[in-house]
């Protein structure tokens, strides 16, 4: 080290401190939640359950989050049963349920919760009709803890509750376009695939 | 041919040579060229010339020998010739123009007042007691390990500057240890280095065991006829790093030894910059002055004498290049949270009077995510900021005030507070699109002030500190949401 030039111990120190820096830099995150949540909507019994098939089973849900502060974005998808989490081109469960954007996003960091709010038909229990819901999600060690609650006054569905236990199946640095994909329902053909 | 213009020139090269060479050969070379040699175009004017520093090192006194080994410890006929060529060494030195000289009685209090010194000598000094008291205790293994460790740390200390006596105590103990331990080779090292710390120790007579003292004698047959006498404190990278310590570029060191004929004066003189003994001479003893006078001059002609980077009060030549990290945060910005730009900004002050200077600035830089990610995307941007400036200089320090003009061009900046503008992009239909700040390839210009310092750290290299704020005010529409960037810059630089 004695006899490396001043100018060349020089030149390192600074390389040294701009590498630091920029590591320092690449720690920021998008917020905890942000990422690709997979898992399934459970089926308890046929008269109380709010998300489920056609044919009466159970059906995958996805939630892709971007959290931005104190804010939330995302979309919520639904897929028949669990193929979904093996074979991405699984079909939807309804033409028009098969997939609705999150509102009013808001990230209570303090107690590690998110709020939003889902105005969309629900697969199984309001297959034709909007309904307005809160959900909730709990971020907890290794699981994002999802609670559904119908908030329309003017539903059947008034105050019913799912709650579905999903798992991170990757970061916000992992979200590509094709996961943010939410075409409108159409009366023809199968718009939403989620593809 | 020559022209008339340039034969002014020509004539002082020519006066500068010959005054060199005369100078050299009659051993006052560089007194000539200072005092008499008109200015050449090339040349420096003596003010701005930096003196070269140079410690004169405690001289060494090579002249006791094995049978003057155990005598009594009174000042010896040699001693009072190596206090004479002391003398007249630092004499020599002393009456050099621009020759900055630490005599040696700076380089002992230098050297032993440094930081931390007085300390970790007296640590020294109480592992060298422990030592003593456990091999006296009989306990040679941990007598050995603590005089081993006093021995190294006095060395490190370059004790055998300011304290020889000391340095040389824990290295004989150390010797003397080892030797009683039956590790005679190790002893014989030791004591060795010990007659290198202090060449002139002398013992009492019959005050060690036969065996001992035969050692003595032995290491000190060996010292004498093993050791150079040109390097009286070491290799090349002991020297570096003494003259590091006292902050010197040469070291003149001298030994005073038993030649065929007599004593002899061996003078050398060790750049650090070069690392290596840029002159030696060994001289008899009894030579006359001159033989000095000439042998410094002789070295002092061969060594150019440089621009003074940050001496020199009233003057401030030169430019200033400059390499720097630099933070650029925006006092005002669109986002709710603020980002950071950081990247690299170079550039140079030239000198255009006294307390004036030109500076010129080229940064580029790359933002940062704010927290709540606003800005959508990170954005590149380019800087240059340009203007005149008065400094000011204290001993190694140069400060500035400046005030110029700053343009900067923007790379992709597009900001929003629409967490759905973030997640889908702004062309989706449900990102509010009056949300969107977009300042894509704006150049913003405005003014610039700000001021700084920068620290000379040795030869021309300088830390250099900058602080500068903007205030943009064109386009006269497009400052509103960007503006009043922070500048920061922390760097390297070197007087070209």
């Amino acid at each position: 080290m004695a006899n490396v030039p001043v100018w060349l111990r020089t030149l390192a120190t600074v390389v040294a401190w701009s590498v630091s820096a920029l590591a320092c830099a690449a720690c920021t995150t998008s917020g905890e939640t942000g990422g690709i949540w997979r898992g399934i909507a459970p089926i308890a019994g046929a008269s109380n359950d709010l998300i489920y098939a056609e044919d009466g089973g159970s059906l995958a849900m996805e939630i892709v989050l971007g959290e931005y502060g104190p804010d939330l974005a995302g979309v919520i998808k639904f897929f028949r049963s669990d193929n979904y989490l093996r074979r991405r081109t699984a079909e939807p469960p309804d033409r028009a349920c098969a997939c609705a954007l999150i509102h009013n996003g808001k990230v209570d960091a303090a107690n590690g919760r998110a709020v939003f709010t889902l105005t969309s038909c629900l697969p199984g229990s309001s297959p034709k009709a909007t309904v307005r819901s809160v959900v909730t999600l709990t971020l907890t060690a290794t699981d994002l803890l999802v609670s559904l609650r119908v908030d329309d006054t003017h539903s059947a569905l008034h105050n019913a509750v799912l709650d579905v236990q999903l798992q991170r199946q990757g970061g916000a640095g992992d979200i590509s376009d094709p996961d943010l994909l939410c075409p409108a329902g159409s009366a023809s053909g199968n718009p939403a695939s989620g593809q | 041919m020559i022209s008339k213009r340039s034969k002014p020139l020509r004539v002082s090269v020519q006066t500068l040579a010959m005054s060199a060479l005369l100078g050299a050969a009659s051993g006052y070379a560089q007194p000539v060229v200072a005092a008499t040699a008109p200015l050449a175009s090339g040349d420096m004017a003596d003010s701005q010339k930096r003196p070269r520093s140079v410690a004169l090192l405690p001289f060494k006194n090579h002249m006791v020998v094995a049978a003057d080994l155990f005598a009594a410890e009174a000042p010896q006929p040699t001693d009072l010739q190596l206090e004479r060529f002391e003398g007249q060494v630092l004499a020599e030195l002393t009456g050099q123009p621009f020759l900055a000289l630490v005599p040696p009685a700076e380089v002992r209090r230098r050297l032993a007042d440094a930081s931390g010194v007085p300390a970790q000598h007296a640590a020294a000094q109480s592992l060298y007691r422990l030592g003593l008291e456990l091999y006296l205790g009989l306990a040679s293994g941990r007598a050995i390990d603590k005089l081993s460790a006093a021995a190294k740390l006095l060395r490190d200390l370059f004790a055998d500057t300011y304290d020889p006596k000391s340095a040389a105590d824990a290295q004989f103990m150390l010797g003397v240890a080892l030797v009683d331990a039956g590790r005679s080779a190790l002893g014989h090292v030791a004591i060795k280095d010990g007659f290198a710390m202090q060449p002139s120790r002398r013992f009492r007579r019959d005050f060690f065991p036969p065996a001992t003292a035969a050692a003595l004698v032995a290491a000190l047959t060996d010292f004498l006829s093993t050791s150079d006498p040109l390097r009286p404190y070491g290799d090349h990278q002991r020297l570096a790093q003494l003259s590091r310590r006292l902050g010197v570029d040469w070291l003149v060191t001298a030994t005073l030894r038993q030649g065929e004929a007599g004593p002899e004066l061996w003078l050398a003189v060790f750049s650090a910059q070069r690392r290596l003994m840029e002159a030696e001479i060994r001289l008899p003893a009894g030579g006359s002055h001159d033989q000095v006078n000439a042998f410094v001059s002789r070295w002092l002609a061969c060594v150019p004498v440089m621009g003074d980077a940050v001496a020199g009060p009233g003057t401030d030549p030169g430019i200033f290049a400059d390499m720097s990290l630099s933070f650029l945060p925006f006092l005002r910005q669109p986002t709710r949270t603020r980002f950071l730009s950081m990247g690299f900004a170079s550039g140079a002050d030239v000198a255009l009077r006294e307390n004036l200077h030109w500076f010129g600035r080229l940064g580029l830089h790359t933002s940062l995510p704010d927290a709540y990610r606003d800005l959508l995307r990170s954005f590149n941007s380019l800087r240059i900021v340009t203007g005149l400036g008065a400094t000011w200089r204290s001993g190694p320090l140069r400060l500035f005030v400046n005030l110029g003009v700053d343009a900067h061009l923007l790379g992709s900046f597009v900001t929003s507070a629409d967490p759905d503008c973030k997640l889908f992009g702004v062309d989706h239909r449900m990102c509010d699109k009056s949300t969107v700040i977009d300042l894509n390839q704006n150049v913003l210009v405005g003014a610039n002030v700000g001021g700084g310092g920068q620290l000379h750290l040795g030869r021309d290299f300088v830390l250099a500190l900058r602080v500068s704020i903007s205030e943009y005010f064109l386009p006269l529409n497009g400052t509103d949401y960007l503006n009043q960037p922070l500048g920061i810059e922390l760097g390297f630089g070197y007087r070209l």
